[in-house]
């Protein structure tokens, strides 16, 4: 070092030194720390939490909604009276209910590390597992899954895989994992034979792993949607045509691999809905829909259906899936909400959105804060059945286990044997 | 590492086993954003167990006022904790975190500079807010170092706080800031360059 990087070296070493370990605050994770939203204080009133009484607000909370009578205000449509005091979700349907869904259905089971080794295929109406596919070498697991609106097709993304220990330890081989070649392929399901078959699909660029932050294919199965974070590339399959939108602002499109599915398309393949997160530290999730034979190659172009929040008293979501129903009119997801005014009672619940105005057009499934989480993993074309993943299932150490079924006319049909992953899962 | 980072880095690694979108029964609580109470909150506390001091120092350089460094470093906390469900390693966790805090920095260093009003703003050279406390023990040519640094693009500050304060290579701050290596290296060269002429204007 020079005697100009030897004194910044020593200020910046100085100054950091500055923070004793024993001044760091306790850290707050409960209770919504939304500091951005809370009054400024001096420093020396600053209201750390600390776990206790973290844990005695969120009680308290728990408490006073439990014991309050008072009624929800918000849109109870699809929610019985009963289910409304209880929040427990939407109750029991039909067995025929599962028939309104497309009748396969691929599944990625996360197993030891993350990422799946094989694919399944399997029945919406058994649960059975009716096929099973590995990644052809030298690919070992997959990562991402979508499927094309004809019941059988398919498209999966694999890469290699190393064992990433701990620490250093571990450093090489999470390069190696971030910086590996993702390759797609087309899985077609036979289902007289109960077959599949697998094709590389030629998707031109050199991408790796850590680029995709999400990925969809369109209806027909001819056009793939991938997002790179800052911008979002569609694929024509048949031609390897690539046409790319970009985003020039802060924040990225999608998710980090993998959190489930941030696209999805309308049925005539022409509107892709996304995730675009921004915002103060990237919390404030925008639903927007990318009208894809329009010209231009700016995301802002993509009109925002819905912005999400992350603030206590207005309706937000978990990051997740939001999806668009096929015929272009709904955006379907699992909501939060958490009141500020103690009049109104916390619950979680999905919730169908207009396009047109982003505001909601229909609720049910309602549950109790913190009951579990859900999912909406497919829609119909109207969004009037869904497939979700529900916290009905055994109840754990953890809390309630998760469950796949099949809500329709506010009533869920629960999928015989359910699925080992509800987060890479497509129909 | 200390010994409470490896803890971290354990239960990091233990915990990237059990997504909180969980396989069958084995479903994990939600969080209050709909994340695992139990794992994400206990892999979170240890991360932030062994990384918040280093996490808070770096901030505290960047924006020369602790308790807004400490805010923005409860931030970026928060941030991976709702997120940890889409983080497959602690080695993800924490550079997460790292580029969230310098993320962080960047806006509240944004704000203090929409607050200084126009015309402050307006200054070539808008004056540096060192706190109290540490300008009770600060050496005049340190707090030169540092309004000199601070002057400096984001882009260039962030590059040098990174390379001389927590060492990292070009590749490791290319990471944290979400640009090329040879972009670090760049901003880095100039930013050093800036930092020697402005302090020669200073003496």
């Amino acid at each position: 070092m020079n005697q100009l990087e030897e004194k910044l070296a020593a200020a910046l070493r100085d100054t950091g030194e500055e923070i004793s370990p024993h001044s760091v605050p306790p850290l707050r994770l409960r209770g919504a720390p939304r500091r951005a939203t809370l009054p400024r204080l001096p420093h020396r009133w600053k209201a750390w939490l600390t776990p206790l009484a973290a844990a005695a607000a969120v009680a308290a909370v728990v408490a006073t909604s439990l014991a309050m009578s008072a009624t929800f205000h918000g849109h109870a449509r699809g929610t019985s009276p009963a289910g409304e005091q209880q929040l427990n979700g939407s109750p029991p349907g039909p067995a025929s209910a599962l028939r309104k869904v497309p009748p396969y259905f691929v599944a990625l089971p996360e197993q030891a590390l993350i990422y799946a080794r094989a694919a399944t295929v399997r029945s919406t109406v058994t649960g059975r597992v009716l096929a099973t596919v590995s990644p052809p070498r030298p690919y070992s697991v997959f990562t991402w899954v979508s499927g094309a609106a004809d019941d059988r097709t398919f498209v999966l993304a694999a890469q290699r895989w190393w064992r990433i220990g701990s620490g250093q330890a571990g450093a090489r081989a999470q390069e190696r994992d971030n910086t590996a070649r993702t390759v797609f392929f087309r899985l077609a399901f036979h289902p007289a034979t109960g077959t599949t078959q697998l094709t590389r699909l030629a998707v031109p660029e050199k991408i790796r792993a850590t680029d995709i932050g999400g990925m969809g294919v369109s209806a027909d199965g001819t056009r793939l949607a991938l997002t790179f974070r800052t911008y979002i590339q569609i694929i024509n399959l048949a031609t390897g045509a690539t046409r790319t939108w970009t985003w020039p602002g802060g924040g990225w499109i999608g998710n980090f691999k993998p959190d489930g599915q941030i696209f999805s398309w309308s049925a005539d393949g022409r509107y892709l809905a996304f995730q675009q997160w921004g915002g103060k530290f990237d919390s404030t999730a925008h639903v927007r829909l990318l009208d894809t034979t329009a010209p231009g190659t700016s995301l802002t172009a993509a009109k925002v259906i819905r912005t999400f929040l992350n603030q206590d008293g207005v309706l937000t979501f978990s990051p997740g899936n939001t999806l668009l129903t096929p015929d272009g009119t709904k955006i379907v997801t699992a909501t939060t909400f958490s009141p500020r005014q103690r009049s109104r009672i916390s619950h979680e619940e999905i919730t169908e959105f207009s396009v047109q105005t982003g505001k909601p057009v229909l609720t049910q499934d309602k549950f109790a804060p913190r009951a579990g989480w859900q999912e909406v993993l497919w829609t119909n074309s109207d969004g009037s059945v869904l497939v979700l993943s529900d916290p009905r299932g055994k109840k754990t150490q953890d809390g309630p286990g998760n469950i796949l079924g099949v809500l329709s006319g506010n009533k869920f049909t629960p999928i015989p044997h359910g699925a080992d992953t509800f987060q890479q899962i497509a129909w | 590492m200390t010994s409470a980072g490896e803890a971290a880095e354990r239960g990091g690694a233990r915990l990237t086993n059990m997504n909180p979108h969980p396989q069958g029964s084995t479903a994990v609580a939600p969080g209050p954003a709909g994340l695992p109470v139990t794992t994400a909150e206990t892999a979170v506390t240890a991360l932030y167990q062994a990384h918040a001091l280093g996490m808070i120092r770096l901030a505290h350089i960047m924006l020369g006022d602790r308790a807004s460094a400490e805010d923005v470093v409860q931030e970026a906390f928060y941030g991976v904790y709702r997120r940890w469900s889409a983080l497959t390693d602690t080695g993800n966790a924490i550079a997460y975190v790292r580029s969230s805090v310098l993320n962080g920095c960047r806006s509240a260093l944004r704000r203090q500079a929409r607050a200084r009003g126009r015309a402050a703003a307006q200054q070539a050279a808008p004056p540096v807010e060192i706190s109290a406390e540490a300008a009770a023990i600060t050496l005049e040519e340190r707090q030169e170092v540092l309004r000199a640094l601070r002057r400096l693009p984001a882009r260039q500050r962030e590059a040098l706080v990174l390379r001389f304060y927590l060492g990292h290579s070009a590749e490791e701050s290319a990471a944290t800031m979400g640009i090329g290596p040879g972009s670090v290296r760049s901003a880095i060269h100039r930013g050093l360059t800036s930092l020697g002429r402005m302090l020669q204007e200073q003496s």
